[in-house]
């Protein structure tokens, strides 16, 4: 996989964590003891296994003349089961698994690592999937059908005071307004080359404390996610590039040059 | 209970949800919530939701399943996107094999939604004034669909001024 | 063969496809033209408000098939039932009360249906339905047609009849 030279590349970017995820149908008569069949796929280099709470399932449609409810809500009898944590042994890296969902997660914490690209990041998670979807087939006669997919970019951009806002983000350069804190999101609709939408980018920035209070972050999250043109994985790693590109080219738009120099812009 | 949507105010530590798919960010120890309530259609038919969702096993006679939740949810929130005030809400009937349909009859309209999978829905519309009937298949765009709706909103609040 | 010579009363279905609901989809020739064709209504769940006609009807989803492949819309067959000394209203109204419709065969077919035998056996929690046949597409897909599904409404006719409740 090689990376598109038109994209915007950063020597030192205040990359705090990437997602790429998958949701599919959910696979027909699983339980929770076959995901220790999962586990078995992975445990050679995630060798730490962690419970989590459900994901809830996640749907971007378009048309109607309300915005899609950003807040979950659920119906129906509550979901039974739990979402697993595959940690790799630097836990650095983390695959997660659920029955209708499959994500990778890199992580700059708890042990600074060099942020790998995404080149690798997707490469690996093809991988994975690839592999777990033939388990599925021979295990359990599924063949997986992939409905969403997602890619986030989460940034941490140490601040000493919430009021340089202006300083790192283009969208608040220039402001007059003394910031004590800023939450804000925002969506936008992605349409392809004959107009038609099929994906959402999501804007998330917020004002963040360490847990000891003392030191100061713009957290800057950005996510994309929709239904990929095919059910297969290859639509999904195609989805999850087109994603990638999508946010960016954001993530450059929103920042300010003077962010842009910091972080060690190339070209 | 009310559902309430996680909007994060900016004087509390703002930690993500571990329900969030992100992992970095230390598990929440509080957060404050603002109530945000769902459409009325939402509202109203969640019994209902949980009723199709709980149905059992041979409901129908045969061996018809419950309504999956996966069917269940993308409806919720499709119609959450259709949403109109002015319209009454559906009703909602099970398929036999885990799917819903959503339905109006009125206003000399049929609306039927059939919804057999997230992003696998089938929609017919019958204008029982012309006899027209349209049928589409739909998987990421509901466009058409608002407008259906629309027009059933529209002709219901008409019919509401002039007393029809 | 002469579709009048369905199987006698002790005669076994082994031939007719045990294997829970994975029939291919095919036209029984031993089912004639004017054979009763029952599908069951559930009082509560396939009956909808229709306010245009002011009146309580089936939904129209009770006459589409099941999605996915081979899948079709559950029947029961009445001569299976004849054939096996059972009384075809009670059969029709166990485990679970419900309503029904019927139609004829012919009927079925002249909306490019098929209509065959496909037995309900060992499935779980399922009660065993020797009696139980399906009506299929005769090309693959999701749903039935719209003129299908309106098709059957109008040819059905009530077989146990439930109050209030208008076919279409």
């Amino acid at each position: 996989m090689k990376r598109p030279e038109h994209l915007p590349d950063f020597t030192a970017p205040p990359l705090d964590e990437v997602v790429l995820g998958v949701q599919f149908a959910p696979v027909p008569s699983y339980t929770s003891v076959a995901s220790r069949d999962v586990w078995e796929l992975f445990k050679d280099e995630f060798p730490t296994v962690q419970e989590q709470p459900l994901l809830q399932p996640q749907f971007e449609t378009f048309g109607g003349s309300n915005i899609q409810p950003s807040f979950q809500f659920q119906v129906g009898a509550p979901p039974v089961g739990s979402r697993l944590w595959f940690l790799s042994a630097e836990e650095n890296n983390l695959l997660q698994f659920q029955s209708d969902r499959f994500l990778t997660n890199w992580r700059k914490h708890p042990n600074l690592q060099p942020y790998p690209r995404f080149e690798a990041i997707a490469e690996a998670f093809e991988k994975n999937l690839i592999l777990l979807a033939s388990h599925f087939q021979e295990s359990l006669s599924y063949t997986i059908d992939i409905n969403q997919a997602e890619i986030t970019y989460v940034n941490n951009i140490p601040v000493d005071d919430f009021n340089e806002a202006g300083k790192w983000f283009s969208i608040l350069s220039g402001s007059i307004l003394n910031i004590e804190g800023l939450n804000t999101n925002f969506n936008e609709t992605i349409s392809d080359e004959n107009g038609k939408s099929y994906a959402r980018l999501f804007h998330a920035i917020q004002s963040v404390y360490t847990i000891d209070g003392r030191h100061r972050a713009f957290n800057l999250s950005l996510t994309f996610r929709g239904k990929p043109f095919g059910n297969d994985i290859s639509s999904a790693i195609g989805f999850l590039k087109a994603g990638r590109e999508a946010i960016v080219m954001r993530f450059q738009q929103m920042t300010t040059d003077a962010a842009h120099k910091h972080w060690g812009i190339k070209g | 209970m009310r559902q309430v949507s996680s909007v994060f105010q900016n004087e509390v530590p703002n930690l993500l949800s571990s329900e969030s798919n992100t992992s970095s960010l230390p598990l929440r120890s509080a957060r404050v919530r603002i109530t945000q309530p769902r459409s009325r259609w939402v509202a109203e038919l969640k019994d209902r939701f949980d009723e199709l969702t709980a149905l059992p096993q041979g409901w129908d006679g045969y061996a018809g399943r419950p309504v999956s939740f996966n069917c269940a949810q993308f409806a919720a929130n499709l119609l959450e996107r259709l949403f109109v005030e002015s319209v009454p809400a559906p009703q909602i009937v099970p398929g036999d094999d885990g799917t819903l349909q959503i339905e109006w009859h009125q206003n000399q309209f049929d609306i039927e939604i059939d919804v057999l999978a997230p992003y696998d829905v089938c929609a017919v519309k019958r204008d029982l004034r012309t006899g027209l009937v349209q049928e589409i298949e739909l998987e990421i765009d509901f466009t058409p669909l608002s407008g259906w709706i629309a027009d059933l909103g529209q002709v219901q609040t008409q019919a509401m001024r002039t007393g029809a | 063969m002469d579709c009048r010579s369905w199987p006698s009363s002790d005669a076994s279905y082994a031939n007719w496809g045990l294997v829970n609901l994975t029939v291919d989809p095919y036209d029984e020739e031993q089912i004639c033209p004017q054979d009763t064709i029952i599908r069951r209504i559930n009082p509560v769940q396939h009956v909808v408000w229709d306010d245009n006609r002011k009146k309580h009807r089936i939904t129209s989803k009770a006459y589409n098939k099941s999605s996915g492949p081979k899948a079709g819309m559950s029947v029961d067959i009445e001569n299976l039932i004849v054939a096996a000394n059972q009384n075809p209203q009670t059969y029709v109204t166990t485990p679970v009360f419900t309503g029904s419709v019927a139609f004829s065969a012919g009927d079925v077919r002249n909306l490019e249906l098929w209509v065959g035998y496909e037995p309900i056996k060992d499935v779980p929690d399922v009660q065993d339905n020797p009696h139980h046949g399906e009506v299929w597409a005769k090309i693959e897909k999701k749903s039935f047609t719209e003129s299908q599904k309106s098709g059957l409404a109008k040819s059905a006719r009530w077989y146990v009849e439930l109050p209030d409740v208008d076919i279409l």
